[in-house]
């Protein structure tokens, strides 16, 4: 049993050490283009290309990363007509990952700030594109840990390895990829029905997702528990906390902490190169319904938070569903109203 | 959950490690195999448990009562009620709106309506293969061929014993129930063994079964607007998938197995070289074949009466098959396919001319047998539009639309990277084609290097085609 174990364990490392191995190749921008072209992920076409041909669009600016609620939410155009020179790189799905990936790609262009999302709650899991942008031994100094995540991680990285060498070997010298994707952000059409927007049930039930988020503020009881804290409902509570502790906030299993390395790391690097960092919280339809404005954080406080966050606090000018395109996500009048918001609130001086 | 997902990879090595280092009996092994099984099955729906223990706990009665009746009449009841029990499950959950439909269907072309609406069934997971596996130990206790299972423990586990219970091998009571009650002993070959066939049978899952799947998916979904050249690829790739998604499920299963001390029969036997489709049949899903002929062909009479018998039996097995794959008319027309080119072989008395593996030790086949190979392949591939179409009247344009001159003309799809796997997949099958499944001895005798070199090719083969978890094929029968 011993030999069989220990061989089991040779070769298991033996395919690690090859798929690391084979994961270092660095891939060119041509092939991340290639890959994202046509999936929601499109807009990283675009951001090189800011970056290769629109270098002075960048510099001296404040940028934003993130995800679709920064990419539908902060609306470039409306800061720069009003003489805050911005750009909005945000790309969709949650990653602290990949919002490093590209702040360390405009340092040299010297930008003024860089803002990152700051989630209700904590990032969990990399960035899906974190396979295709990161080589393994740059994730790990840029503070990934090694657990489930990237083990899963590095398979993808080495499946698209394998790609590169066929997308290398097989591509045709004037592809010219870059240029062919200048499309900027891309606004949803429809927005949400009078109906789903003032569903006030539906907007509980959002509610009670969020509430969640937030347990730890009130020793993990919900309202309606906490206004009856029986023996029952402090066994029930024990058990969120220990769910929090050791599922949610367990590296080995949810990349929690490695999230939080990387927002440590991006700060790291803003101080370095005398760049200010921020965050930014972008609302969604439950924070315009809810009387919300007294509570302190909306969000789950992280050790990494000492710095500025920028949050409204108060919703109510978003209290119309045609700005909204479903209840995460705003629409391209909405974006304009809340980026003028944001504006005068945080910019006024 | 599915063989080819991370929370298999992490549930296998901690079952595994539990078996061997903290259950030291064999009871205490045979609960944990269970707990296991249980937990396996309940991560894809647990509310079906229920169902499992159900018929668990019906067969077990029913065996214990059969053992102890010597009235024939009675022991005649005893096995009806588990023939309804089980079977009334499995048509209700399977067949029921099948029925209801065409009963429907029916009447109004008599211009009768029936306002009945259909339910919203769920489909549970492997129903088809635990249903068979204990309608076998009943029908074996019934017929004495076996004794009663010793306890409840070892009974439930060898229904749900979790490598082989949502897509088999279907296993017959008399060769897993009693390795249930023996000691097991950790064997390190068998263990390596073990480990190379779950490589060979995840290498078929993913490196061919899923990318011949994203094309043959292609080409079936959309099959008006494809040439007839790009429809016979299409039929072509799911030819590849259906046998890599399949005979690459029982490769894990039974590799599994072997971890744990077990051996299940063996499910496939490189069908796609059978010389006629006689010897295809007893190469493909051997576990059900032998399981339609020992339960249904041979009680009707087998091929002993004249020949009205021979043919009303062979088509019976074969419709009756193809209606276990699923509630739909083109599975019906895929058995009766499969009986009509099958039938002239056991009419001249030649359905077992072909027993031996095709060209021996001989590395090249001679004319006649690459000839007789290819005329089945091409039967077998045709019979597969039937099984894939979405509808009767789908298969028949997609066989249409393969027959005119576009036949002939460049298709528009034409992976070449696929074609390379095929083809490597191909020649390994064919070099091992008189082992038990294609990699058992490639490299064996090898030095140590040579071998893991080949076995992480494989692996980084696997990994390098991960898509997003499929589902086995075989999980919807």
């Amino acid at each position: 049993m011993k030999t069989f174990l220990l061989k089991l364990v040779i070769f298991s490392i033996l395919v690690f050490a090859f798929c690391f191995a084979l994961s270092e190749l660095q891939f060119s921008d041509d092939f991340l283009i290639e890959k994202t072209k046509g999936t929601a992920y499109e807009k990283v076409g675009w951001n090189i290309n800011m970056i290769h041909n629109h270098k002075d669009e960048i510099e001296n600016s404040i940028v934003f990363f993130g995800s679709s609620y920064v990419l539908n939410g902060v609306n470039d155009s409306i800061l720069n007509s009003k003489g805050i020179k911005s750009v909005n790189l945000a790309i969709k799905h949650n990653g602290n990952d990949l919002s490093l990936y590209f702040l360390k790609r405009i340092i040299p262009l010297k930008p003024k700030e860089v803002v990152f999302l700051k989630g209700k709650t904590a990032f969990r899991n990399l960035h899906k594109l974190a396979p295709l942008l990161y080589r393994p031994s740059n994730l790990i100094a840029d503070g990934q840990n090694f657990n489930l995540t990237f083990v899963s991680y590095l398979f993808k990285r080495t499946k698209l390895s394998l790609d590169y060498i066929y997308f290398e070997i097989s591509k045709k010298p004037d592809d010219g990829l870059i240029d062919k994707n200048k499309f900027g952000i891309r606004y949803e059409e429809s927005f949400l029905s009078e109906n789903d927007f003032y569903d006030h049930e539906k907007i509980k039930g959002l509610q009670k997702e969020e509430e969640n988020f937030n347990l730890y503020r009130t020793n993990f009881l919900y309202k309606n528990e906490a206004a009856n804290p029986s023996f029952f409902n402090r066994i029930k509570a024990l058990k969120r906390k220990w769910t929090l502790k050791y599922y949610s906030q367990n590296d080995w299993i949810t990349n929690f902490g490695s999230q939080e390395h990387f927002i440590k790391k991006a700060k790291e690097i803003c101080v370095n190169n005398e760049i200010l960092f921020t965050q930014i919280y972008m609302p969604v339809v439950s924070d315009v319904v809810s009387d919300l404005s007294g509570e302190e954080t909306f969000y789950m406080p992280l050790e990494s938070d000492a710095h500025t966050i920028y949050h409204l606090k108060n919703y109510s000018f978003l209290n119309d569903n045609t700005f909204w395109t479903d209840k995460h996500h705003l629409t391209k009048k909405g974006s304009i109203v809340f980026t003028n918001e944001f504006i005068s609130t945080s910019f006024s001086k | 959950m599915l063989f080819n997902s991370i929370d298999f990879a992490i549930f296998l090595p901690i079952v595994f490690l539990l078996y061997w280092f903290v259950t030291k009996s064999t009871k205490k092994q045979n609960i944990l195999l269970l707990v296991a099984s249980y937990v396996f099955y309940g991560w894809w729906d647990w509310r079906f448990l229920s169902l499992i223990l159900f018929s668990t706990l019906v067969d077990y009665t029913i065996g214990v009562l059969l053992s102890k009746q010597e009235n024939e009449s009675k022991r005649k009841y005893l096995l009806y009620t588990s023939l309804i029990v089980n079977l009334g499950l499995l048509g209700f959950f399977k067949y029921y709106n099948f029925f209801l439909d065409n009963f429907i269907s029916a009447f109004s072309f008599f211009g009768v309506d029936f306002n009945v609406s259909t339910l919203k069934i769920i489909l549970p997971v492997g129903i088809s293969f635990y249903t068979f596996q204990t309608l076998s130990y009943t029908i074996d206790v019934y017929k004495r061929n076996l004794e009663p299972a010793k306890d409840f423990i070892s009974f439930a586990t060898f229904v749900s014993f979790f490598p082989q219970l949502v897509a088999g091998p279907i296993e017959r009571a008399s060769n897993l129930l009693p390795q249930f009650y023996k000691d097991r002993v950790f064997d390190r070959g068998k263990a390596i063994d073990g480990l190379r066939q779950i490589l060979w049978g995840l290498f078929k899952k993913i490196v061919i079964a899923d990318q011949c799947a994203e094309y043959a998916n292609l080409i079936f979904n959309d099959s008006g607007n494809y040439s007839g050249s790009s429809l016979v690829l299409g039929a072509l790739f799911f030819t590849f998938q259906i046998y890599g998604d399949f005979s690459g499920y029982s490769d894990i299963a039974i590799g599994v197995s072997r971890l744990f001390g077990f051996n299940l029969m063996r499910n496939f036997a490189f069908p796609y070289f059978s010389r006629d489709i006689a010897e295809f049949w007893r190469r493909w899903h051997i576990s059900l074949s032998t399981w339609f002929r020992d339960y249904l062909y041979i009680p009707l009479g087998g091929s002993k009466g004249g020949t009205w018998m021979k043919v009303r039996n062979t088509f019976i097995i074969f419709l009756v098959s193809g209606f276990w794959h699923g509630a739909n008319w083109t599975f019906v027309i895929w058995g009766a396919l499969n009986a009509i080119y099958f039938l002239p072989l056991l009419l001249l008395n030649k359905n077992r001319q072909n027993i031996g593996v095709i060209a021996g030790d001989r590395f090249v086949p001679s004319s006649k047998e690459l000839f007789q190979m290819i005329l089945t392949f091409v039967l077998t591939v045709f019979s597969w539009i039937f099984f894939r179409a979405n509808n009767v009247s789908h298969a028949v344009n997609y066989i249409k639309g393969i027959f005119n001159k576009s036949l002939f003309e460049k298709p528009e799809l034409f992976p070449i990277e696929l074609f390379a796997f095929l083809l490597i997949f191909l020649a390994i099958e064919w070099f091992g084609k008189n082992n038990e499944y294609g990699i058992e001895k490639t490299f064996v005798t090898k030095p140590i290097l040579f071998k893991w070199a080949f076995y992480l090719f494989l692996v980084i083969c696997i990994i390098g085609n991960i898509s997003n978890e499929q589902d086995f094929i075989y999980f919807q029968f």
